[in-house]
């Protein structure tokens, strides 16, 4: 069987509570996810529920202090033995796997950008505004390839060029402040792209844009991933984009991953009261409705969930430090593909939870 | 969404949110610190001629009981005690809101100064065909109009009722008639020699001398004569703590009397300058347009000239005065308080909630000045604090050229006289940290209040 | 950029205008007037008719004459590279001297060579002052030597500061002299000659007819010294000062307020924030009076040099240290060293108070860039920490230092006035501060212009360096 290019295994991270001296938020715990290469996983859900902080954790971009990463491994099989070389190897881990979070700055750093690339949400602020872009196009080329400036130059501009961006030698020149938003974010994906890396960390990239453009870099992405069988984690809002995108889609709220299947199952059968919840509050052309329901309206607990397996009603304050699903919950296969954070009502006749991972891809339109 | 949060926050509630600044202000050392070296400074500002003074408190010569200190205390004396004498008394009605105190204490002490002002301003009158000084008449006639609109100002403006109006009113007219009719009238020259040549020859029954007895202005004339020791830069010794200057007078007594000279030119100073530059920002602010134009300009000129130059160049033309620096160090110090107010007032003349209240008929300076104002005096009190402190340095820089005050003691003077001192360690050293310590006071306090009133500060 | 740079040079002219008006008017206002000294309260001196005639001659120099708004457009004038030509700074061609000379010469007075360059002298500033032609000049100063008495109706054409008693006396003065016997016409032609030339002397009409390119004139000190020459001599001075504390405020600033952000609340952090606030706090004064008092001083430390730039001696010492044998004792400390040696104490008055200022911003600059988006996206590309924090927070932080120059420099304009009077240097502060003193109007003036000018354009060169530094903004 495939492995998966990157799975994280029970992540947890924790940032100081602001006022209450000594006590810590759960910003993510227990998070499970896996992308396999060519694979888009989207992670939805609401604001603050920790997918932001899950896909730095990839890059160890959390500031620590005051964050700090509690527990779990994040498995990195991209490398071709990179982390080898650098003497990273982590103990007990199978195959030529490396943990990212064992790895020092040096080491990660030739990972960064390399191996494994990230869009930020902001993509008004990302850029520094002081350098031309192709100077923060080459500078990530030159530190992870070794050829000349010259070479950089004219990978910088056939990474535009892959964008869509007309007359990229002229664009290179060019400051951010001189670019349209949407410009900005396709630089951003240039800039990602630019070393061809194995797995691209996208934090809504299309949230800042409007819908003609979002529909071109969705499509550009698509194109590019298909070309270089790159994996992507797509983080992402709007459940249009995921149903048309994504391969797996995994749920997440209050700092937990709720549930985790491929896209139509996900869609056609949702299992946990949240992802019911959310799916309902979406809109639906043609269906009449004299009040859009909010996620909590839509929480319940689907009649055909396994007997063998419990899942709180939904909770009208949910917050990190009250997990959704229960204190114990964990994320259960309860149909083959389908994962759910749930309680085993008997733990003795169950089997363990299991780490999710879905090597699905959906049929190529 | 939440990036525009704290704004409405802000401004929904700026009550509370200046009072909670104030909270935040007081927790921190050190504008406790700052504020309690100050608190200081306007004690010893106020009992300077009770701690240190050549005049015997009471003695008793030729079987008559006098006080020759009571008979020397001057006007400027009487009402700052007086003044003080009130806050104290206010102090104790616990009952009453700490606003109305405040306001009654300023209004009982606009009275005294009033009547303080009236009093020297008859004088100068009187003084008039002799050649008088119109300049200082109309500076103390200038002072007792702002005084009275001051006080009507805190009667109009205050919520009190009626007869509470009335008692504070009534307990100022007391105040200021019994201070006007006091026998208030110290000897235009004073001997000092006299108490001592009066003690030597033992005249003197029994005395009851201040602390310190030395007054600022005693050059101990007779005790480089007669005795034969030159008191001049005298090194600390027990009867002198700080030593003695060049001319003789006793140092800590010198310090203890600038204390006022050092408040007063900080405060009124900057107290000029601000409302300079509250009007002619609020007026470039408001009236927008050429007057903007015209008024840039005029700060670009003021600010564009050194303004220690502008001073140190007044001064040497137009003479040495304590008022004449107070009003220069106001009329150049205004620029950056202009700049603010009608950066603030254009910022907000642009914002939708002001068009629109426009048009709908409130007129623009109402929106301006009723709702602007306020909110935008706290950042102005900030850049006041540090306003104070350098205009204290300012005025120490003057003394140390050369060019402050004569007779009067002022620490820069003192810190003048320290290049010649030499070995007078008391001279070099504590008149310069006395200057230090009160800037660095108000400095705390400015940076306190600034840290306090951000609100990136708040959200932490 | 070029039309920007141009278009703010144009638009400083009307502020230092402002400003030299302000200065200006506050001193023709003054109830003294300036000059202090020298032009009214001479005492004992004023009464003699030399001190008179030395007044009068100041008076002229300056203008005074004039209503108070003229003096100032006379000195704008003055100072003004484009403007009128004063009548004084006309010179005659060889062929007009020529003329003059030939009127004059046949004069049986003026045959000796120095008196006919006098006369020729007085003719040129008559010509030049009352608008007459060279050949009418020499013609009316010939009619007026031949017959004394008679001639000083030429005085008129100055219209004279002379009054009606004083012309009167002098004509009888002449009267009487030319009655003597021997020499006595020589004798009279001689003080008439002696008249005309200082009535003339000195006297300077702006001559409204032709504009030009010209000279700009600082004008004289109270005491005769050219200003310019003056400021020349002097500007260096402050200059090195300035130069030598700008960049170690900024060095210090720098590397404490990235050391301080990037280990934010730590020990570090805290103490150099309140060490710098205590600093600024500190007055200049005090710091001098106490590192003089106990740092140059016999009695304590004598580490440095109480007063002054250089030792005495300085003029004759090698450029670098030397240890030759060929002076004894060894080492010298050659021109350099005795240089740096003499500003440390000035250079460290001047420094300290701007450190609090600037490290704080220069904190709070990197503590917002540390934080930034575009500082995640360098750390997501895999760029090291130490370039992070000065490829790219650092880089971006420098924006708000360049702003502060604006306010640094004057601000070390007027540190200099304080430090050079307590350590006796002579540069610009101390000249200012010795120029007020002594009510010194063009020196007053030609230090507000240094002071207006260094303001204004350290405004002009911020913005430009913000330009520079700072894509976004842009002035085309
Ligand atoms: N630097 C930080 N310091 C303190 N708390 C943080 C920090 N970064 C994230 N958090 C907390 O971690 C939690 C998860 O944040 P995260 O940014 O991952 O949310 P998100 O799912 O990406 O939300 P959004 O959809 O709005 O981007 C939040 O509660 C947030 O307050
Ligand atoms: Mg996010």
């Amino acid at each position: 069987m495939a492995e998966p290019l990157i799975s994280i295994e029970n992540l947890a991270v924790s940032f100081p509570a602001r006022g209450k001296a000594g006590e810590r938020n759960q910003a993510v715990r227990d998070v499970n996810l896996a992308v396999y290469p060519g694979q888009t996983l989207a992670v939805v859900g609401e604001s603050g529920s920790g997918k932001s902080v899950s896909a730095m954790s990839i890059l160890q971009l959390i500031p620590t202090p005051p964050g700090r990463y509690d527990q779990g491994r994040i498995l990195w099989r991209g490398g071709s033995g990179t982390a080898d070389a650098a003497g990273q190897h982590a103990q007990g881990v199978q195959n030529d796997a490396v943990d990212l979070l064992t790895l020092n700055d040096k080491a990660m750093r030739t990972i960064r950008g390399n191996q494994i690339a990230m869009i930020f949400q902001e993509p008004m602020t990302s850029l520094n505004p002081v350098y031309t872009l192709g100077e923060q196009i080459m500078e990530a080329v030159l530190l992870h390839r070794k050829v000349s400036r010259s070479a950089a130059r004219d990978i910088a501009a056939s990474a535009l060029r892959d964008v869509g961006i007309a007359a990229p030698e002229q664009r290179l020149k060019e400051y951010p402040h001189q670019l349209s938003g949407g410009m900005r974010q396709r630089i951003m994906i240039a800039m990602a792209l630019a070393c061809q890396p194995r797995l691209l960390l996208a934090d809504e990239p299309t949230t800042a844009l409007d819908v003609t453009i979002q529909a071109q870099i969705l499509e550009l992405l698509r194109t590019l991933q298909r070309e270089k069988d790159m994996g992507i984690l797509l983080i992402t809002h709007d459940l249009g984009v995921v149903a048309e995108n994504a391969d797996v889609v995994a749920v997440m709220f209050a700092g937990r991953v709720v549930e985790f299947a491929n896209v139509r199952e996900l869609f056609n059968r949702p299992r946990h009261p949240y992802t019911r919840g959310l799916l309902r509050s979406m809109p639906v052309l043609g269906r009449r409705a004299q009040r859009l329901d909010t996620v909590m309206d839509g929480a319940t607990i689907p009649d055909d969930f396994p007997e063998k397996f419990v899942v709180k009603p939904h909770d009208p304050d949910p917050s990190p430090a009250t997990p959704y699903g229960g204190e114990d919950a964990r994320l259960h296969e309860i149909e083959p593909g389908h994962w759910v954070l749930c309680t085993p009502k008997n733990p003795q006749d169950h089997s363990a939870p299991a780490f999710p991972r879905l090597d699905y891809r959906r049929a190529q339109a | 969404m939440t990036k525009a949060a704290p704004p409405t926050e802000s401004s929904a509630a700026p009550r509370s949110l200046i009072g909670a600044a104030a909270l935040r202000l007081l927790g921190g050392w050190g504008a406790r610190a700052g504020l309690s070296w100050i608190g200081f400074l306007v004690l010893t500002a106020v009992f300077a001629p009770v701690v240190a003074s050549s005049h015997p408190w009471v003695w008793k010569v030729g079987g008559q009981v006098s006080s020759p200190w009571l008979r020397h205390l001057t006007v400027t004396d009487a009402v700052l005690l007086l003044s003080f004498g009130v806050a104290v008394t206010l102090l104790c009605f616990r009952r009453v809101a700490a606003g109305r105190r405040i306001a009654a204490w300023a209004v009982l002490t606009g009275c005294l100064t009033a009547a303080a002002a009236a009093g020297s301003a008859v004088d100068l009158w009187r003084e008039r065909a002799a050649g008088g000084v119109p300049m200082v008449f109309l500076m103390v006639a200038v002072l007792l109009a702002a005084v009275i609109g001051f006080m009507a100002l805190i009667a109009v403006s205050s919520a009190a009722s009626w007869r509470g109006k009335a008692v504070v009113g009534f307990a100022g007219l007391l105040l200021a008639g019994g201070l006007a009719a006091a026998p208030i009238d110290p000897p235009v020259s004073v001997v000092y020699s006299s108490y001592r040549e009066a003690t030597a020859a033992g005249a003197v029954d029994w005395q009851v001398l201040a602390p310190l007895a030395y007054s600022p202005g005693d050059y101990q004339r007779d005790a480089m004569s007669a005795t034969g020791i030159d008191a001049r830069l005298k090194k600390p010794s027990l009867a002198h703590p700080l030593g003695t200057d060049e001319s003789g007078a006793d140092v800590l007594s010198r310090m203890i009397h600038a204390t006022r000279i050092a408040l007063a030119i900080g405060l009124i100073a900057t107290g000029i300058a601000v409302v300079i530059g509250i009007v002619v920002g609020g007026l470039m602010g408001y009236f927008a347009g050429v007057v903007d134009l015209l008024g840039m300009r005029l700060v670009e000129v003021f600010s564009a000239i050194p303004v220690i130059f502008l001073l140190i160049m007044i001064v040497a033309f137009y003479g040495r005065n304590l008022y004449l620096m107070m009003v220069i160090l106001g009329a150049t110090g205004w620029v950056g308080y202009a700049t603010f107010i009608r950066a603030e007032f254009l910022k907000l003349r642009k914002m939708d909630y002001v068009q629109a209240a426009h048009a709908c008929g409130v007129p623009l300076w109402s929106i301006l000045f009723r709702h602007m104002l306020p909110n935008g005096v706290t950042p102005v009190l900030v850049l006041a604090s540090f306003g104070i402190a350098s205009a204290i340095l300012t005025e120490s820089t003057l003394s140390f050229l050369g060019l402050g005050l004569v007779e009067e003691p002022s620490w820069g003077q003192l810190l003048n006289q320290a290049r010649r001192a030499g070995g007078q360690w008391g001279l070099t050293l504590f008149p310069g940290l006395a200057i230090f310590l009160t800037v660095f006071a108000y400095n705390l306090v400015g940076e306190a209040m600034r840290d306090a009133l951000d609100p990136k500060a708040a959200g932490k | 950029m070029l039309s920007y740079i141009v278009r703010r040079l144009l638009l400083l002219i009307p502020t230092l205008l402002g400003v030299l008006a302000v200065v200006f008017f506050v001193m023709a206002f003054s109830p003294g007037g300036f000059g202090g000294t020298a032009l009214t309260q001479d005492g004992a001196q004023s009464q003699g008719e030399d001190a008179k005639r030395a007044r009068k001659a100041l008076e002229r120099r300056y203008g005074l004459d004039l209503p108070k708004a003229a003096q100032f457009g006379r000195w704008i004038n003055q100072v003004s590279p484009v403007g009128f030509r004063m009548s004084g700074d006309l010179t005659f061609t060889d062929d007009q001297h020529a003329v003059v000379e030939a009127a004059l010469s046949d004069l049986e007075f003026n045959t000796r060579p120095a008196r006919l360059q006098q006369a020729v002298a007085a003719a040129r500033t008559l010509a030049g002052y009352a608008g007459m032609n060279a050949a009418d000049a020499g013609a009316r100063l010939r009619k007026a030597l031949s017959a004394p008495a008679q001639g000083v109706s030429v005085l008129d054409a100055l219209d004279s500061a002379l009054t009606g008693d004083e012309l009167a006396q002098l004509k009888t003065e002449l009267t009487a002299l030319e009655a003597l016997p021997t020499r006595g016409a020589e004798r009279a032609q001689l003080e008439l000659l002696r008249v005309v030339s200082f009535e003339a002397s000195g006297r300077s009409r702006i001559r409204f007819d032709r504009p030009a390119f010209k000279a700009p004139d600082l004008g004289q000190t109270l005491r005769g010294r050219s200003v310019g020459a003056l400021l020349a001599e002097r500007i260096p001075v402050t200059l090195l000062l300035n130069l030598l504390s700008l960049p170690l405020i900024y060095a210090v600033a720098i590397v404490s307020g990235i050391y301080a952000a990037r280990y934010k609340g730590g020990v570090f952090d805290i103490s150099s924030g309140a060490t710098f606030l205590g600093l600024w706090s500190v007055p200049v004064i005090w710091a001098g009076v106490v590192l003089i008092t106990y740092f140059a001083n016999e009695q304590y430390f004598r580490w440095f040099p109480a007063a002054g730039l250089h030792d005495v001696q300085a003029s004759s010492m090698a450029f670098f240290p030397s240890w030759g044998e060929a002076n004894g004792s060894g080492f010298e400390r050659g021109w350099l060293l005795d240089a740096l040696w003499h500003l440390v104490l000035p250079v460290l008055c001047m420094t300290y108070g701007g450190f609090a200022v600037m490290s704080k911003v220069m904190r709070g600059a990197m503590l917002e860039n540390l934080s930034a988006d575009f500082v995640r996206t360098a750390r997501a590309k895999g760029v090291s920490e130490r370039r992070v924090l000065w490829q790219h927070a650092f880089r971006n932080s420098v924006l708000p230092l360049i702003t502060m120059v604006s306010s640094i420099l004057p601000a070390l304009f007027v540190g200099a006035f304080v430090v050079e009077t307590i350590f006796s240097i002579n540069g610009m502060g101390k000249l200012g501060v010795d120029a007020a003193f002594q009510k010194d109007r063009e020196l007053v003036m030609a230090t507000t212009l240094m002071g207006g000018v260094l303001g204004l354009a350290s405004e002009l060169i911020r913005d430009v360096c913000y330009a520079i530094a700072d894509p976004r903004v842009s002035y085309d």
